[in-house]
């Protein structure tokens, strides 16, 4: 796209000058290159930068880093030269930039802050100049059984902090401002509402699976795909170019899910591989007793589809339940509500005590994760088991909560809804503490994902893996491999060894029949792949390290991990000053920071008025007297100490439902939530409970819904299981029998199901004689 | 006010001085928070008014102030002309036809005390409807 079309396209650029006229230092496009592989991305972010401003200008922008990424390097190039970026610890970085803006050359320095938020400042741009910065970075995926998940956050969200002070000007831009004690010089952008007049966002990325593709796909932009063989595809925006309010979302799936390996030789001259194991290959999901806390984030920013999803998948979770498990919810916005204190059997009466605790909580207020993790740790209590967490996870200073949670020892299986920008955070907290992550768009089906990663719970797959290298001496696993599978979770390793042409992997755990075993090839071939593996355990390495990276101690320990691979990290930075000779000394840079658009879905009003919103509560732009403190976002914390002695229904009103239709999926969800501790659903009499069973079953098998999905699978088992026992006459027990043996057969009996069981069950309408006739009527056509 | 010992700084000094990275300083510069320098080109200077003034900032900071607020207050920043200040306040509906706005001034015990005031005006307002309506009807009988 050439200058004229996109200034055409945008018009004006955002950020204003001191005198109110517009500022024309502008990043103008951020371009997305680079290759996905099933354990992990190596990309190249092309950024470019325009000035039509008489003086030289310095641009801040703030982004944030994908689940396991890492910055390796940039190259920066303008009328003036070409510089390729320097590691260097942090502190000298900067001053290495600061210099060469004094001596009036062109500069940038990238500096990676707590959070995975990277600073990328550009300095000197002079009027009428074009640079371009191609910073490249690694990125992790989110591997599944049958391919993986690749999030790249194109925008940045506004997170949580108490301290944060957020404010709103009358242009509607947000802007929040961290206390520097904390986040030294990190600047955060401001936020426009609509993202129209920014920068644009395009893309050219090449998929590599390893394994004949089965699709590729985007819930997130329209994609033009370009097959080249049967395992890789090359994906590019379909459209011209995109704005940048929303993250770019990539599903690759296989056709079958089945063990993979690939290995190169890297450049220290090591062979090095990465393995994918699907959970499949261990054995069937574990139905272990369940002692599990649901912890729901309901501050502001879950505000609409987010929470209402996941309310209800909470209460779906609720109908999956055994008589034998048992359950606690927390809720948490900058205080935590708990259901009980301790862990109750998931009886009738507690499930129905449940439902209603849910269906009155209300979203507002910021996000104390840490509160709720601690909460949920007092209810588990000395047994321990697993948090299921689901939260958009847009709180700050996530290193210290992982840390926390890490001390609880429970186990944190988490959800993340929305932003790709916190994937990185809750990838670590839930690896931390040894459980799985998940992460959806606010316009998925929250619900169905939240089930999928309610089936993890009870316990792994495997346990106790031990990996090791056939074929070649001196092998190290490097960063740690898989040690317990869960449900539809793949297990992944990475190793080096001494080089060779062909290296075997081998993993063994402990099962009831005795060890087993699993082994996969792999060749081992040179070229960049070596290297794009040693790369990736090296990011997830500093990931790893930046959280337990406390102290002095901690920082020469990331350093260290930054030089051996040469990738950024907290304590080093990527710096690269264009030293023409011809440049002068003079004026320091005018500094903007480039504005960022609020991702789609996001209110302003959830984080920069709303967000400390309640239905009795509200910001509004009546001026303060002159002494008045400005409001931090740790204010809403008065609300809660001012509200105690009210009762929380007051405060706490549900949101209005959207009057919708309801899809298939909706009503399974429904559906799935009203199951009994039995397995059953609820009904009047036996016959009423299993003829409301049946119906269900055949709703569920109409949507192709059996024992082994992984959303609705174990509510199925738990309806099968009902309706054996169930006691009804005869009649009754062939049509159940029918009924039970079509599921098991994986048949549906026709078309219909969904909208009986609406009609029934969902609705409260008693299943008469003569619809029960119709009902058996059409299961024997 | 501090005392400083120079009448002109180097950035590097005003950054050591002013406890703040150099990129903050010229942000502050470009959002009119600070002055420009005492001497532009190759040896720009700060002057004591900078050290003071980053002082200044410090100290509103701390009471909460926003950047763009002190902008305001020190007559910069012109794409935010003498924005308000977002102010917290309490709507309480006592009843059909009564609202209340209770401006917050952060103190919870002083806002514990009105919310239970409001709780009694509320009751008593109820009660008296309720009353009238008692009397209505006896009145239609």
């Amino acid at each position: 796209m050439t200058t004229t079309s996109v200034e055409r396209a945008t018009g004006h650029f955002a950020p204003l000058k001191a005198d109110g006229k517009p500022c024309r230092l502008k990043m103008q496009s951020l371009w997305l290159t680079g290759e996905l592989l099933p354990v992990g991305a190596r990309l190249v972010v092309h950024h470019e930068f325009v000035s039509d401003e008489r003086r030289a200008g310095e641009l801040i922008y703030a982004f944030p880093l994908a689940a396991d990424a890492a910055l390796r390097r940039f190259r920066i190039a303008g009328p003036r030269g070409i510089a390729r970026s320097e590691l260097r610890p942090v502190l000298e970085a900067r001053e290495a930039y600061e210099k060469g803006l004094e001596e009036g050359h062109l500069a940038a320095h990238a500096r990676v802050h707590g959070d995975g938020l990277v600073n990328l400042a550009v300095g000197n741009i002079k009027h009428g100049e074009r640079v371009t910065v191609r910073l490249e970075l690694l990125a992790g995926v989110e591997a599944r059984d049958d391919g993986f998940r690749f999030r790249f956050p194109f925008s940045l969200p506004p997170l949580y902090h108490a301290q944060a002070r957020p404010s709103i000007d009358e242009d509607g831009r947000g802007e929040l401002e961290l206390p520097a004690e904390i986040f030294d010089d990190l600047v955060m952008p401001r936020w426009s509402e609509d993202a129209r007049g920014l920068h644009q966002v395009r893309f050219n990325l090449a998929v590599r699976l390893g394994a004949p593709l089965a699709e590729v796909s985007s819930p997130s932009h329209p994609l033009r795909v370009a097959l080249r063989g049967e395992a890789e595809a090359r994906l590019t925006l379909a459209t011209e170019a995109d704005l940048p309010d929303r993250d770019l979302v990539i599903d690759a799936r296989a056709r079958e899910a089945r063990p993979f390996m690939l290995g190169g030789i890297d450049g220290e001259g090591r062979a090095r591989v990465a393995a994918v194991v699907p959970s499949s290959q261990f054995g069937a999901a574990a139905q272990g007793l369940k002692q599990v806390v649901f912890l729901l984030d309901r501050s502001g920013s879950m505000m609409g589809a987010p929470f209402d999803q996941a309310q209800r998948a909470l209460l779906a979770a609720l109908g999956a339940l055994g008589e034998q498990d048992r359950f606690g919810i927390v809720l948490f916005d900058d205080t935590t509500i708990s259901f009980c204190n301790a862990l109750r059997p998931a009886d009738a009466a507690a499930r129905s005590e449940a439902r209603a605790f849910l269906e009155k909580a209300g979203v507002c207020g910021g996000t104390e994760l840490e509160a709720g993790i601690e909460a949920a740790g007092r209810v588990l209590g000395r047994e321990g088991g697993d948090i299921m967490l689901l939260t958009d996870g847009q709180v700050m200073e996530g290193e210290s909560i992982i840390r926390r949670a890490q001390a609880l020892g429970a186990r944190v299986h988490a959800l993340g809804i929305g932003s790709a920008a916190r994937d990185r955070f809750l990838e670590l907290l839930a690896r931390r503490t040894g459980g799985t992550s998940r992460c959806v768009g606010p316009r998925e089906r929250v619900d169905m994902a939240a089930l999928e990663v309610f089936g993890r719970l009870g316990g792994a797959i495997a346990c106790d893996l031990r990996w090791s290298i056939e074929g070649s001496d001196g092998s190290e696993f490097e960063p740690a491999p898989t040690s317990h599978v869960f449900d539809r979770a793949p297990a992944r390793a990475w190793a080096s060894a001494t080089q060779a042409d062909k290296l075997r992997l081998v993993a063994k755990w402990p099962a009831a029949e005795g060890e087993r075993r699993l082994e996969i090839e792999s060749t081992i071939e040179p070229g960049a792949l070596g290297e794009t593996l040693r790369l990736l355990a090296g990011s997830r390495l500093i990931a790893d390290a930046e959280v337990d990276a406390t102290g002095r101690e901690g920082d020469e320990r990331l350093l260290a991990l930054s030089r051996r691979f040469g990738l950024a990290s907290r304590a080093a930075s990527l710096v690269a000053v264009v030293e023409n000779p011809a440049d002068q000394p003079g004026d320091p840079p005018r500094t903007h920071v480039v504005p960022v658009g609020l991702p789609q879905d996001v209110e302003m009003g959830g984080y920069f008025s709303g967000f400390m919103c309640s239905p009795c509560i509200a910001y509004n732009l009546h001026g303060t007297a002159d002494g008045a403190d400005a409001p931090t976002m740790a204010l809403h914390r008065q609300r809660r100490r001012f509200f105690d002695d009210t009762p929380l229904r007051e405060f706490d009103a549900p949101l209005p439902a959207a009057a919708k239709e309801p899809t298939p999926d909706d009503v399974l969800v429904d559906l799935a939530g009203r199951l009994e501790p039995d397995g059953g659903l609820p009904g009047d009499s036996d016959e009423a409970r299993a003829m409301s069973t049946a119906i269900a079953l055949l709703a569920f098998a109409e949507q192709g819904v059996f024992s082994d999905h992984a959303a609705f699978g174990r509510h199925v088992v738990l309806m099968l299981k009902f309706l054996a026992a169930a006691n009804v006459d005869e009649e009754l027990r062939e049509v159940l029998r029918d009924v039970e043996r079509r599921v098991n057969g994986r048949q549906g009996a026709g078309g219909g199901w969904i909208e009986r069981a609406r009609k029934t069950i969902i609705k409260g309408k008693a299943i008469g004689s003569r619809q029960w006739r119709k009902i058996v009527k059409a299961l024997a056509g | 006010m501090r005392a400083h010992e120079k009448d002109e700084y180097r950035l590097a000094e005003l950054v050591e001085l002013g406890g703040v990275p150099a990129r903050t300083v010229r942000l502050y510069i470009t959002r009119g928070l600070l002055p420009p320098p005492l001497r532009a080109g190759p040896r720009a200077a700060y002057g004591a008014q900078h050290l003071e003034r980053l002082e200044e900032i410090r100290k509103l900071q701390a009471k909460g102030w926003t950047l763009a607020r002190i902008a305001a207050k020190f007559g910069g920043e012109a794409d935010e002309p003498g924005v308000p200040q977002p102010q917290q306040t309490l709507t309480y509906a006592i009843a059909e036809d009564v609202m209340v706005l209770v401006t917050s001034r952060g103190d919870p015990a002083r806002l514990r005390r009105i919310s239970r005031a409001l709780r009694r005006l509320a009751i008593d307002l109820h009660d008296h409807e309720n009353q009238q309506g008692d009397e209505d009807d006896d009145d239609e009988r």
